[in-house]
């Protein structure tokens, strides 16, 4: 089963999107509320696939997701990043962080989770 | 080390222009064009921040040149240079909005001096534009993640992934979801307007295929559409690659259906035509509902920037948002074209168009957003 890592702080958005993510499929979920947890988080579960959200407390998603990066465990492992309000210098930021895909709340069904993550854990696989 | 600030010489006399290279080179990185059309496609490769500008040119008018400058970003400082001691020429540049002006022929130290305040004012006015800009960023997110949270949660609730809901829990759930996501449309659209005051918005040039971008937009109201049983028509061809800026035509093309939607009394109907303007180069979506129509005057108004409406036109238009004032401001910046007509009890045919390049568009890759 593939473990999915949800970053955000705010717990109601995480506990959407989980909610989500229960429909689209069985994952194992773990849950973080800031970059840096994220990083002490998936170094234990080892995620296939994160939800970054990018403006957070402490460690934005930015930071954190080039820093995961950069470790041995998650170097490949793809993020998308989630964020409040689209701008084009926000998904250009992102891209460049090393994100690879990019979902806009509000959340208001499962079909883009759905894709997002079967698309990315495609190619993944591929 | 900071960088140095780009200067653009426009003079078409060749002393003036050649000493004035000379004179910034130490400085800054001086360009330095004959022309005033070539100023023009000059701002469109370097990032200038301060052009000195001679006002007695052929061609173009110097002051036309300055108002062109200024219309494709207002930050940029501007210093004239006044051949012949012309102080209307002067006066209209400082109107026009440039820093200050100076008589050929000029003292050295003087020009730099002035181009050097010059070059303070921007900077100011830089940094004040970031503050601005973060601002409206934490804005943004402190009013928008709290609706998401609502929105979320109701649509979890309404696709009854906790467990089924009485027909009266799902009405009224499908009314909070309706108001919320009204109340999110608002918002979106104040924030925006506001980034466009703020001069925050710039335009983007990518592959899109309007026709699904239309139907994205049509099934953003899919909900509303069905609960007034409108009836939606679709005139398009299955594809129209393009290029240009996808996201804003879509908000544009969003606040105008969504305004026919308002005002479609139930059992309506509404089209939308999508055509390529191939002679033209236009892409032309037009939005035909059989609505209450507005009287001509009001259209006017509605063409007039929000600031200036006052609060009796606020108060009769209060159902109309901030929807078309966002369509207008958007076309505009967008080089397009808005046309609403109407009347009363004949409906409403709003036809926007925005330039358009097909060729292009089957060359440039898919985009992903």
């Amino acid at each position: 089963m593939n473990t999915i890592l949800l970053v955000d702080d705010n717990p109601d958005s995480r506990e959407i999107l989980r909610f989500r993510l229960w429909d689209v499929g069985s994952f194992n979920i773990a849950v973080a509320s800031n970059g840096l947890e994220a990083l002490e988080v998936g170094y234990v579960v080892r995620p296939d696939l994160i939800f970054m959200d990018l403006r957070m407390p402490v460690m934005d998603g930015y930071e954190a997701t080039r820093a995961l990066h950069q470790t041995d465990w998650g170097k490949k492992t793809p993020v998308i990043a989630v964020t409040t309000f689209y701008s084009r210098e926000q998904w250009r930021m992102a891209l460049s962080a090393g994100c690879c895909g990019f979902i806009v709340y509000p959340i208001r069904d499962c079909g883009e989770v759905g894709r997002k993550i079967h698309d990315v854990l495609e190619t993944q696989a591929a | 080390m900071e960088e140095r600030p780009n200067i653009l010489v426009v003079d078409d006399e060749i002393g003036p222009r050649e000493s004035l290279k000379v004179l910034l080179k130490p400085y800054y990185n001086v360009y330095a064009v004959e022309k005033p059309t070539e100023a023009i496609a000059m701002l469109e490769q370097i990032p200038v921040d301060l052009v000195t500008l001679d006002l007695k040119m052929p061609g173009m008018s110097g002051t036309k040149v300055l108002e062109k400058i200024k219309q494709r970003d207002p930050d940029i400082e501007a210093i004239i240079i006044t051949g012949y001691g012309s102080m209307d020429t002067a006066i209209e540049g400082l109107r026009l909005g440039a820093f200050d002006y100076i008589s050929k022929p000029f003292d050295v130290n003087h020009i730099l001096t002035l181009i050097r305040r010059a070059l303070q004012r921007r900077q100011a006015k830089m940094e004040l534009k970031n503050v601005k800009s973060e601002f409206l960023a934490n804005i943004s997110h402190e009013l928008r993640t709290p609706l998401s949270v609502v929105i979320g949660f109701v649509s979890i609730l309404l696709d009854q992934l906790l467990g089924q809901l009485t027909e009266q829990q799902q009405k009224i759930l499908e009314r909070v979801y309706k108001n919320s996501g009204e109340l999110l449309e608002l918002v979106d659209n104040v924030l925006f307007l506001s980034s466009l005051n703020a001069g925050e918005v710039t335009l983007a040039a990518e592959a899109f295929d309007a026709r699904a971008m239309l139907d994205q937009c049509i099934n953003r109201y899919q909900a509303l559409v069905k609960d007034k049983r409108i009836a939606v028509t679709i005139d398009a061809p299955a594809k129209v690659p393009s290029v240009g800026d996808a996201s804003k035509t879509a908000r544009v093309t969003q606040n105008l259906l969504h305004n026919a939607i308002k005002f479609t009394p139930a059992g309506g109907t509404i089209t939308l035509k999508l055509q390529e303007v191939r002679a033209e180069k236009r892409l032309q979506i037009e939005i035909i509902d059989t609505g209450l129509g507005m009287p001509e005057q009001h259209i006017e108004r509605l063409y007039e920037p929000f600031q200036q409406m006052d609060s009796s036109m606020r108060r009769q238009f209060s159902g109309l948002g901030l929807g078309l004032t966002v369509a207008r401001r958007l076309t505009d910046f967008l080089g397009g074209s808005l046309q609403i007509k109407s009347g009363a009890n004949v409906g409403t045919h709003v036809v926007f168009s925005i330039p358009h390049e097909a060729e292009r568009a089957n060359a440039v890759a898919r985009h992903t957003v």
